[in-house]
């Protein structure tokens, strides 16, 4: 999980840097139009860049799961973590699948950098999911 | 606890979205024209000026109205009234059936000398792509408050409605898209500056360096 959410920190923070620098040309490979999904208006929410608020999803993962694995919580990590991890993953999931909803019916173009990222928040999520259940099971008494 | 943080994700993402969705809201924000000196249907300057831009649009484009808020005032006072430099419209219509149908109301805009006021109130009125902001009715109205706006724009709406009622001006737009697409343009805005292409909206300094260059160029070869 914090492998995958180090790729996404560096798939939003490409995209972050493209944002605050229009004229960079996006290198998108053969696939798609980064170019017409990064200049529309979907590409912000309230002034925000979205690929900002991914990086600071993505920043956010790592700093969770980082102290989980290194940090002051690897010996104990406190029993909100996995419902944290989780709910950012699954935020950060159904939100990028709207986006992706948005380049295919709205705006007519993919990024593919953009599906990238989707692809990557989603792999965190199923990841994410096992710790959340067994959390979920200890919340109830059940273990 | 995890049922909580659920609630709390949903939320999140539910107001991320009401922040970030299509919608076909109207900018009702009054036309003011623009003075425009030197217009020729769709070129903007002195047909002699050194430097030729070559502008490649889509008015669903919301970097393209940006391009003609924040750029296109300076751009125009330092280059294009001075007789530095010509802009030519080009349609590039990429975004969709709407995208066709602004520039297809604006080719009958240019039937009746107009395409630089309609041009500028598409921009000003463009909303969320493909969501009914550039329906025929909306573009329709849009023309009447252009006029409205310009008393002094000789002006026949009928003949305008009608004209975008045919649809004959579509294979205008089809056409000049079709030839930017064969020319290397997949994107908006796009220019070719004396045939050097900048794809995307430049910074002021950029564009001036350009522009500045070609004028040089130009200069140097006459």
């Amino acid at each position: 999980m914090l492998v995958v959410s180090l790729v996404g920190v560096g798939i939003a923070a490409y995209l972050t840097k493209v944002g605050f620098d229009p004229e960079r040309a996006i290198a998108c490979g053969p696939l798609g139009d980064c170019h017409t999904v990064q200049s529309s208006q979907y590409a912000g929410v309230a002034g925000v860049p979205v690929a900002l608020l991914g990086l600071g999803m993505y920043v956010a993962l790592v700093g969770l799961l980082g102290a989980r694995r290194w940090g002051p919580w690897a010996v104990d990590p406190p029993p909100w973590l996995p419902a944290a991890v989780f709910a950012i993953a699954l935020a950060g999931t159904l939100y990028s699948a709207y986006l992706t909803y948005l380049e295919l019916w709205v705006i007519d173009a993919i990024c593919a950098w953009c599906v990238a990222s989707a692809v990557v928040i989603a792999t965190v999520f199923v990841l994410a999911l096992p710790d959340a259940r067994a959390a979920g099971r200890i919340e109830d008494g059940d273990v | 606890m995890t049922v909580g943080a659920i609630g709390l994700a949903l939320v999140f993402v539910i107001g991320l979205i009401v922040l970030n969705r299509p919608g076909a809201s109207v900018d009702n924000t009054p036309f003011e024209p623009k003075t425009r000196a030197q217009v020729d249907a769709k070129t903007w300057g002195d047909p002699l000026a050194p430097v030729r831009i070559v502008m490649f649009e889509d008015f669903q484009c919301p970097v393209c109205r940006r391009f003609t808020e924040e750029l296109e005032p300076q751009l125009a006072s330092e280059f294009i009234e001075t007789g530095r430099a010509v802009v030519e419209f080009h349609h590039m219509a990429f975004l969709g059936a709407e995208s066709f149908a602004a520039g297809s109301a604006a080719e009958c805009a240019n039937e009746q000398g107009a395409f630089w006021p309609y041009h500028d109130i598409l921009f000003l009125r463009q909303g969320a792509e493909n969501s009914g902001v550039f329906s025929t009715k909306n573009l329709k109205t849009f023309a009447g408050q252009m006029a409205t706006a310009e008393p002094a724009l000789p002006w026949d709406q009928a003949a305008f409605e009608g004209c975008v009622d045919a649809g004959q001006t579509m294979a205008i737009v089809e056409q000049q898209t079709n030839e930017a697409s064969t020319a290397g343009v997949s994107s908006t805005p796009s220019f070719l500056i004396n045939g050097e292409a900048i794809v995307g909206l430049p910074t002021y300094d950029s564009l001036k360096a350009t522009i500045e260059r070609a004028e040089a160029a130009a200069g140097g070869a006459s």
